[in-house]
């Protein structure tokens, strides 16, 4: 029977009759795997039917192989193999950075294929090498040989440009104050998940076969598929479980070389994995940037002039998401003349990628440190400054107002109102005072006695995610009905963290009237029988994934009405569709109590029906996601309304662009021992919009989760290298010295989920807690207010070390050189 | 340019012990033939209480060489007559017997195999997972004696005579244990990587203090990582004790 979505609709035509919002009984349908042990990720499979693989790393930034002598590691007990870069797709002779691979071997287990791999002896060519993003600018085209080796002549590229409205040019023309602020380069953070990097590849015939952990099977797929000359079809990937909460294994970094190594010894299983220092080297590293903001504006505190430039700092990767660093500024606040700039600087350090919040982080640090300073200089609290400023809500301006949205609408924008709650839940107003003005006994005279005579430091900042801009691809579901009555939901989707599948299940019991229990997962993050949910189904994007799984739903439903009409029981009452009512897994008719006829799912004969549907790309509004928004909006209280602008204007309606998107507000207050340059946290207020998140419990726990990486990001993170020879040499990730919340005082995280009234928020949860992050520039900020110097993240966190060097410059000092500037 | 040699693991220099007290490491694990740059390799796969020997052939080498006394034959079959006849003391010298989840296995291992790789890749006991095989995350935890011990730090050759307990007892599959029903109760974890080192810690704790407190908990945790950051979740639902 053909899907035909206007009789389809129909049948929406039940009241939601629970709510899955806080309902304990929705639980996260894989967990039972995770609670029993049962779990597979990629390397557990195969027992004592595989090999093992590792690829030995380059010691030097920038290089050609010259030779590569393997007769050593070939002698070794338990050496199957070898492999050279020419062998594996992505690999090459060209070494752009410390820890790229340039061998590999194959042996009977992983011990003996890393002691191998020391045995390889690796003569290189030597070239001029780039590590200094600042002397990669400096030194930018004045030596042609002296570049990093990915673009001709150069190690610029642009990687952004937005101009709003006559640009800077035009807005600096007329403007009562014009400050600049420059930031130096901010710190990144590895990904750095607990499973280091795994892949299994083996061979049938002429079909390639992987086990992987990414959360994202479908690309792997596609982009593994071309580079062994197969066409997608003969590539099979599966990724149930992989390991990392917060995101971060995206990259099919191990599919190549497990299928390169499984091909050369003739298809055998090869288990390709990382150890935990070359999952350092070879895996994902955020990128940092430095900024030069110059802003401009009126006498009241309004912005009307700004013209930024970024520089990020890519390593050896033209296409890290570099280009993203630019949303907070250009989304939040609403500027009526502006040019922002992203350059990309080419290094030879190890490829940089997303950070968690995807880019907001750096750019979120530079953006509010420059605000913030503005507002002091301009005698203006903060606060009000920034609620002068922020975009009053998701207004989309047409075109011809200057595209200032570009292509990204943001479908959820309540950064106003969290800036508000965040206030006055933590008592901002009350609590703020002028950079190294307060001691805690001045705040909290009765409180925190061991801190009285400490510096006190309070800082409010709100952010978006950008989650949901960044990948356009269409998402898709399927749906398998069982004899039985049970359905099954094939995602395709890997579980990276949770929430996402459950929801697809929830959506799929809503839809239906199906008991919870009775919508499994089926063969799910399975390229063979799923369809493309996307990068992270379990992120914003399920929004996208929970529509194609609502559509999918609807079409099983009408199918099961046809059904249940052909019943004999349902035509001996002359039961029309409009009398059934789906619930408890079970069809009811009852006109009247005599009439009452239930026929549960599994007797309808259900077991060889199959609705499959595609959700739409992202941004389409197609119809179907705004009835699931709909949807969702009253099962979180009925709280679907339509929101308007200033000038009236309703948007989100139906058949407006929306993205699902999380945003939150922060307020950190701290105490500073000018002594020591010790840091307490007094308070950390975090406020996050859950919008109407199906799997509360599980966005929650992930913003519970996001407090500790804040305070982590804040302390604990930094860029160590080597920069003779570009090693990573952090013991936070060579070493798993990876803080937690162990070694924070908890008991002063506080937060709050604040559930906005709008429908289009963030459905899985994974996209929830990350905005929190980019929070961390309120360390920063209170710092500041604390004791009046300035402590930059530049390849560190705010350690005591760093506040006592600052404070060599005095209480105060930098406060007083920025308002006599 | 010639290579950096980076710093010598604990377990390379484990394996270099071996290879000097123990002569020939070979054991009955893996045969090795080495021949003009072809290699052949003999697999050894243990099943309960027995060894079976599987052969696989993987690039057509012309010979096969015994390592122990470097005689040469022109089959498999015919090295492994040799070996077993001639080398029966070195066949016997690593055969250990270990008791996982109340059954024993007797198979060979070398002497520097981790437990962990053991229980994984030659019994396939995947609950155990490797997250630093540094012993710095806690994520291969096992319970050995009722003891939680990280299994990526002790020798599967030390293990013979000990009760060695993974995740995969705890349950089976339908009713949790009463630690694994909190954990999925608080939703206790997100990725589920960490999550059986962390049961594993809490089965023991709860044995011996089954009203813990969160300084209890945290104290049970204190060696474990969570890199999607739970750990309050993880230590919150074991407060009080389980039920
Ligand atoms: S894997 Fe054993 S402690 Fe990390
Ligand atoms: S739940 Fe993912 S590492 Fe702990």
């Amino acid at each position: 029977m053909p899907y035909d979505a206007a009789k389809a609709k129909e049948f929406d035509k039940k009241t939601i009759k629970r709510s899955v919002v806080d309902n304990p009984a929705v639980h996260d349908k894989s967990g039972k795997w995770i609670m029993t042990g049962r779990a597979e990720f990629a390397a557990d499979h195969f027992t004592g039917h595989k090999y093992f693989g590792v690829a030995k790393l380059a010691t030097v930034m920038h290089a050609k192989i010259k030779s590569v002598d393997f007769s050593e590691a070939l002698k070794i007990p338990g050496v199957i193999d070898v492999v050279t870069v020419d062998e594996v797709p992505t690999w090459s002779d060209h070494v752009l950075w410390y820890g790229k691979e340039v061998a590999g071997v194959i042996a009977d287990n992983w011990y003996t294929a890393i002691r191998a791999t020391e045995a390889i002896k690796v003569e290189y060519d030597v070239l001029p090498a780039m590590f200094d993003p600042d002397v990669a600018i400096a030194e930018d085209g004045k030596d042609g040989t002296a570049n990093v080796g990915l673009i001709d002549g150069t190690n610029l590229h642009q990687r952004t440009a937005v101009v709003r409205g006559g640009g800077a040019a035009e807005g600096f023309k007329n403007v009562d104050w014009d400050f600049t602020f420059e930031y130096p380069w901010t710190t990144s953070y590895a990904h750095n998940e607990l499973e280091a990097h795994q892949s299994i590849g083996w061979w049938i015939g002429d079909e390639a076969y992987l086990y992987t952990g990414t959360q994202d099977p479908y690309s792997t797929r596609t982009s593994v598929a071309p580079q062994f000359g197969l066409p997608a079809h003969k590539c099979h990937v599966y990724s149930r479980f992989n390991c990392g909460g917060f995101g971060g294994k995206t990259d099919d970094w191990g599919s190549y070389a497990a299928l390169a190594m499984s091909k050369k010894v003739g298809g055998y299983p090869v288990l390709f994995k990382n150890t935990r220092y070359s999952n350092v080297l070879t895996r994902q590293r955020s990128f940092s940037i430095k900024s030069k903001i110059r802003l401009g504006g009126t006498k009241d505190g309004k912005i009307t002039a700004l013209d930024a430039v970024f520089y990020a700092n890519e390593g050896a990767n033209t296409a890290a998401p570099v280009g993203d660093c630019i949303f907070g500024l250009q989304k939040t606040w609403n500027i009526p003349h502006a040019d922002i700039k992203c350059i990309g600087v080419l290094t030879n350090a190890p490829k940089r990628y997303y950070w968690r919040d995807v880019a907001d982080p750096p750019g979120g640090y530079n953006t509010e440190s420059a605000l913030e300073k503005c507002a002091y200089k301009l005698g203006m609290n903060p606060l009000d400054f920034r609620l002068k400023n922020v975009n009053p809500c998701d207004v989309q301006p047409p075109a011809a107002e200057g595209g200032w949205y570009g292509a990204h609408p943001w479908g959820s924008f309540v950064i106003k109102e969290l800036l508000e709650a965040t206030a006055e839940w933590s008592d901002y107003r009350k609590k703020f005072h002028l950079p190294a003005t307060k001691k805690v006994k001045d705040i909290y005279p009765n409180e925190f006695k061991e801190y009285a005579d400490w510096y006190h430091g309070i800082a409010l900042t709100a952010h978006l995610d950008s989650h949901g801009g960044s990948f356009a691809a269409a998402r898709g579901g399927m749906l398998k009905a069982n004899a039985d009555g049970t359905f099954q939901v094939i995602t395709g989707s890997a579980r990276g963290t949770a929430g996402g599948t459950t929801v697809c299940c929830t959506t799929v019991a809503e839809v239906l009237g199906a008991r919870d229990e009775d919508v499994l997962l089926g063969d799910w993050a399975n390229t063979d029988t799923g369809l493309n949910p996307g990068v992270q189904a379990s992120s914003s994007h399920t929004i996208s994934i929970s529509s194609a799984f609502y559509n999918a739903a609807m079409e099983m439903k009408y199918k099961m009405t046809v059904m249940a009409l052909n019943n004999a029981a349902m035509k001996k009452v002359g039961a029309t569709k409009d009398d059934l009512e789906f619930a408890n897994s079970t069809v009811y008719f009852h006109k009247g109590k005599a009439d009452e006829v239930a026929i549960p799912f599994a007797s309808l004969g259900l077991g060889t029906n199959t609705a499959a549907s595609a959700g739409g790309a992202d941004g389409t509004g197609s119809s179907v996601q705004n009835d699931l928004q709909k949807l969702l909006g009253q099962r979180a209280g009925g709280a679907w309304k339509s929101k308007f602008n200033e000038k009236g204007e309703e948007y989100i309606k139906k058949g407006d662009k929306v993205l699902a998107n999380g945003q939150s507000g922060a307020c950190l207050e701290l105490a500073i021992d000018p002594e020591t340059g010790v840091t307490e946290f007094l308070n950390y207020f975090l406020v996050v919009d859950t919008g109407c998140t199906m799997f509360k419990q599980g966005a929650l726990r992930e913003i519970g989760a996001a407090t500790e990486l804040i305070h982590s990001q804040g302390y604990y993170f930094g860029d160590v290298y080597d920069e003779e020879t570009g090693a990573d040499i952090s013991t936070i990730y060579t070493e798993a010295q990876f803080p937690t919340y162990m070694d924070m005082d908890f008991s002063t995280h506080h937060f709050a989920d604040y559930q906005s009234e709008d429908a289009s928020g963030t459905f899985g949860c994974h996209g929830i807690a990350e905005p929190s992050l980019t929070n961390f520039c309120t360390v920063a900020l209170a710092t500041f207010n604390a004791i009046g110097v300035w402590v930059d993240c530049h390849k560190g966190g705010f350690t005591p070390d760093r506040v006592l060097e600052a404070l060599d410059r005095g209480i105060g000092a930098d406060y007083k050189a920025l308002m006599e500037a | 340019m010639s290579e950096k040699k980076t710093t010598l693991s604990r377990r390379e220099f484990l394996k270099d012990a071996g290879l000097v007290v123990g002569g020939a490491t070979i054991g009955s694990a893996a045969i090795l033939s080495a021949c003009s740059g072809k290699t052949t390799t003999v697999t050894e796969t243990t099943t309960k209480n027995s060894t079976v020997t599987e052969t696989k052939s993987v690039t057509g080498a012309s010979k096969f060489i015994c390592p122990v006394d470097s005689k040469e034959f022109s089959s498999l079959a015919d090295l492994q007559s040799h070996y077993a006849a001639a080398h029966v003391d070195k066949a016997l010298e690593n055969v250990v017997t270990l008791t996982v989840n109340g059954n024993n296995y007797t198979l060979a291992v070398e002497p520097w195999w981790p437990l962990v790789y053991v229980l994984r890749d030659v019994l396939g006991f995947y609950s155990v997972k490797v997250g630093c095989d540094l012993g710095n995350c806690g994520t291969c935890t096992i319970l050995v004696d009722g003891t939680p011990k990280f299994a990526c730090l002790m020798l599967a050759c030390e293990c013979q005579g000990h009760e060695i307990v993974t995740m995969e007892a705890l349950s089976n599959g339908a009713v949790l244990s009463p630690v694994e029903q909190a954990f999925y109760d608080h939703d206790a974890y997100q990725c589920g990587y960490c999550t059986p080192g962390l049961v594993m810690a809490a089965e023991a704790l709860i044995k011996k203090n089954p009203k813990p407190t969160a300084a209890d908990v945290q104290y049970a945790f204190s060696g474990h990582l969570c890199f999607c950051a739970n750990m309050t979740k993880q230590v919150e639902c074991l407060v009080g004790g389980v039920d």
